[in-house]
């Protein structure tokens, strides 16, 4: 019987999907056979008092595996304490990190880290093949990481076409009307301003009175800090709002922003959509939890090909996730606007009302709360890797964060070379 | 005036934004800004939130030409009294201000002002609402006269029984206040609210868990402000009311029939600008309190203080 200690924050995230994925990931671990799970707060609300205590507390269970779940706090001081309790003790043990999209904004942390885990047993769990990308270019070899999707639960979001008629009618929309949403941050990032523009323009070619989009979630002001961009409370949604107001009246009135709603009536939004869109290029883009949801209700999604939004593809029902172009520019990342426009036309003429019920039993394969244990528990039973140290691409960033605060822009504000160098792991090979 | 507030709705330049952020020392703003905590935090929309006594020197202003006043009466006033010939002498420079506040400027810069009002058109009750925030800042300020306190906590015994209530009560020293005197404001205020809902579960909330809730829309933001001296326009309530909740700021329902310009603040409230009403102007009281006390700082000045709080309670009496 492996004994695994959970480290999570008994807190909930103010990031919504974070909140889900902690949750999700520890039903996975609970179904696997043969392990004891004892769960430990890690918060942030802990004094250093409560952070000294939860360490002797973890390492008083004996676990042969400790598992950091969450994302927030940082796990630095918590495994500074940790590991003096094991020295103490002279016990050793394996330690397992989720890696969620924000690792590359902790990386004084998690070079202090790297220091106390030398030589200790640790692999990484990162959510996508891109996200795995990213971080091996920061690893030493052996790279001890490992892929296993953030999942969902089937029993939230399944499958369910009963809930379509009410949710329509609540949007107020014909039956054969198309309805295409967002769920999420309105964020820069996330390029709703493009998505305006881009169904705007899908409106007047397509010249279509039956297409709708759903906006859900607010406002943010995260910017793009990485390409010195930092934004103001209420800045971004002054931009979407003056983009809006430009629109034609009749393109107004097909755009509905609906603000944020609780997670538990997102289900009933996925069965009334036609197609969930989501244009992110975030640089915290590393799965796209509300993508994996919607494909598990059987709502096909039109994506653009970066991080790890990537992972939604699917050779054997291509219509299931459709992408769209995306490269690194001068300055920015650029997301292909004629594509965006021509995918939303294309969806116009298909409908994959039938085949969704295919569309979320494969979904639930792939991102469900099942598949995600049989893959930890594959991990579990690997043969674990000695870590020895970050590689010297993460020198190369910590040398350059020394130096300023905007490491990745030019005096110019174009993206340099070690913006590429990390991102390219998040767009496809040429 | 309305022409050069659509050129700087069209700049979109404010003194909020991160490109300016290093042109403002933070070090010249008054200390008692950050009591202001959470209420004073930034926030953006094209015509310049920002307070009056943030403006540490006259060129501060030069990206944006107009100002949407934030300040409360007590340091809108003080501003007036200290820089009344530079507004006169500047050039025409849009000062967006509560319409309440109006009787205090100056009769020969009135032509400088006009108003600002929030319009939230879908409100709730507070008998309807599913959760209530009750809010204040405990400083003697911010909460006003403690005797009235309960008869202004008198709205509370609407709260529906099934209703959830959290309190988010941020402690503060008296703003503007010189002693550090042992207060009892806390005790007072939170027996008072006892007594309002009685039997009633509360929950106590940290101002960061309030700025991490992201759908309000069933929600009554109570605020125990008990008037507009602190501050007018309060930060929670623009966070509040960007996500769909309803506060008891006397936000309007409808706009104003004399709107001559409005604004989204977010998917609910909007910002709308009116003209300057007709009013008799009680300025040159204040600027007698001034002459009769030059070496005060005003907004420390408890006499100042209380005869703008005063003026304000009878406000009826500004209205010719």
């Amino acid at each position: 019987m492996q004994k695994i200690a959970c480290l999570f924050s008994f807190k909930m995230s103010s990031w919504v999907s974070c909140q889900k994925i902690v949750f999700n990931l520890h039903k996975a671990y609970e179904l696997i056979p043969g392990i004891s799970l004892s769960n430990f707060n890690y918060s942030v609300d802990q004094n250093y008092d409560d952070i000294i205590q939860t360490a002797k507390d973890v390492v008083a269970s004996k676990p042969n595996v400790i598992v950091i779940m969450d994302h927030k706090p940082h796990p630095l001081p918590l495994i500074q304490f940790i590991k003096i309790e094991l020295n103490k003790k002279k016990l050793k043990t394996r330690f397992i990190f989720h890696i969620f999209g924000d690792f590359t904004l902790y990386y004084s942390e998690w070079d202090k880290l790297s220091k106390i885990l030398v030589d200790s047993e640790v692999e990484f769990i990162v959510a996508s093949d891109r996200q795995k990308k990213l971080i091996d270019n920061f690893l030493t070899p052996p790279h001890n990481s490992y892929v296993c999707p953030f999942p969902v639960d089937e029993n939230e979001f399944h499958f369910d076409l009963k809930l379509r008629k009410s949710q329509r009618e609540d949007w107020g929309i014909k039956p054969d009307d198309i309805a295409f949403v967002f769920t999420g941050r309105l964020s820069r990032q996330k390029r709703i301003h493009t998505l305006l523009e881009a169904f705007s323009d899908f409106l007047k070619k397509s010249k279509t009175q039956k297409a709708h989009l759903f906006l859900y979630g607010n406002t943010d002001h995260i910017g793009d800090q990485f390409l010195g961009i930092w934004e103001t409370e209420g800045e971004y949604f002054r931009k979407l709002n003056r983009i809006y107001k430009e629109l034609p009246t009749q393109v107004q009135n097909k755009i509905h922003f609906m603000g944020s709603v609780p997670n538990s009536e997102l289900k009933d939004v996925y069965q009334g959509a036609d197609y969930l869109v989501n244009l992110s290029v975030h640089n915290d883009e590393d799965f796209g939890m509300s993508v994996a949801e919607a494909l598990c209700s059987g709502l096909p999604s039109i994506l653009t090909d970066w991080g790890g939004l990537a992972s939604f593809s699917n050779k054997n029902i291509p219509f299931a996730a459709q992408f769209i172009s995306v490269k690194i520019g001068k300055a920015s990342k650029l997301v292909h606007y004629d594509e965006t426009v021509e995918i939303l036309k294309k969806s116009l003429k298909e409908g994959h009302l039938k085949e969704r019920e295919v569309i979320s039993k494969d979904a639930l394969n792939r991102f469900g709360i099942i598949p995600a244990s049989k893959i930890l528990e594959n991990i579990l039973h690997s043969s674990p890797s000695t870590f020895s140290k970050f590689g010297p691409l993460f020198e190369k960033i910590l040398s350059a964060k020394s130096f300023t605060a905007t490491p990745y822009i030019t005096p110019r504000k174009n993206i340099n070379e070690l913006y590429r160098e990390i991102y390219s792991s998040y767009v496809r090979d040429n | 005036m309305l022409e050069i507030i659509k050129a700087q709705y069209k700049s979109g330049r404010s003194l909020t934004q991160n490109k300016y952020y290093s042109y403002v020392n933070r070090d010249s703003w008054p200390k008692f800004f950050w009591d202001f905590y959470p209420i004073g935090q930034e926030y953006y929309h094209e015509l310049n939130p920002y307070f009056l006594f943030q403006s540490y020197r006259p060129d501060i202003y030069k990206f944006s030409r107009v100002i949407t006043v934030r300040d409360g009466y007590l340091t809108f006033a003080s501003y007036l009294i200290s820089h009344f010939k530079e507004i006169l002498t500047d050039q025409m420079r849009p000062i967006l201000i509560p319409p309440e506040f109006a009787p205090i400027v100056p009769t020969n810069i009135m032509d400088r002002f006009a108003c600002w009002q929030i319009v939230q058109k879908k409100q709730i009750s507070l008998s309807d609402a599913k959760k209530v925030i009750i809010f204040g800042l405990i400083s003697e300020e911010y909460l006003g006269n403690l005797e009235d306190l309960p008869e202004r906590l008198l709205p509370l015994r609407q709260i529906n029984p099934e209703a959830s209530i959290d309190l988010l009560l941020p402690m503060r020293k008296d703003i503007f206040g010189k002693n550090n005197k042992e207060s009892m404001v806390i005790y007072h205020a939170l027996n008072h609210i006892k007594d309002a809902i009685p039997g009633k579960k509360v929950n106590f909330i940290k101002v960061e868990n309030f700025l991490e809730l992201s759908n309000l829309k069933n929600t009554y933001v109570f605020d125990l402000n008990f008037d507009k001296m602190v501050v007018s326009d309060n930060y929670l309530h623009y966070f509040s009311q960007s996500r769909g909740a309803t506060v008891n700021n006397g936000s309007l329902l409808h706009s104003p029939k004399d709107s001559m310009f409005h604004l989204d603040l977010s998917i609910f409230h909007e910002l709308h600008i009116t003209p300057f009403p007709q009013v008799k102007s009680v300025f040159a009281e204040l600027i007698f309190h001034k002459k009769t006390n030059p070496h005060v700082d005003l907004n420390f000045d408890t006499s100042f203080q209380n005869l703008l709080r005063n003026m304000f309670q009878e406000n009826l009496s500004f209205s010719e």
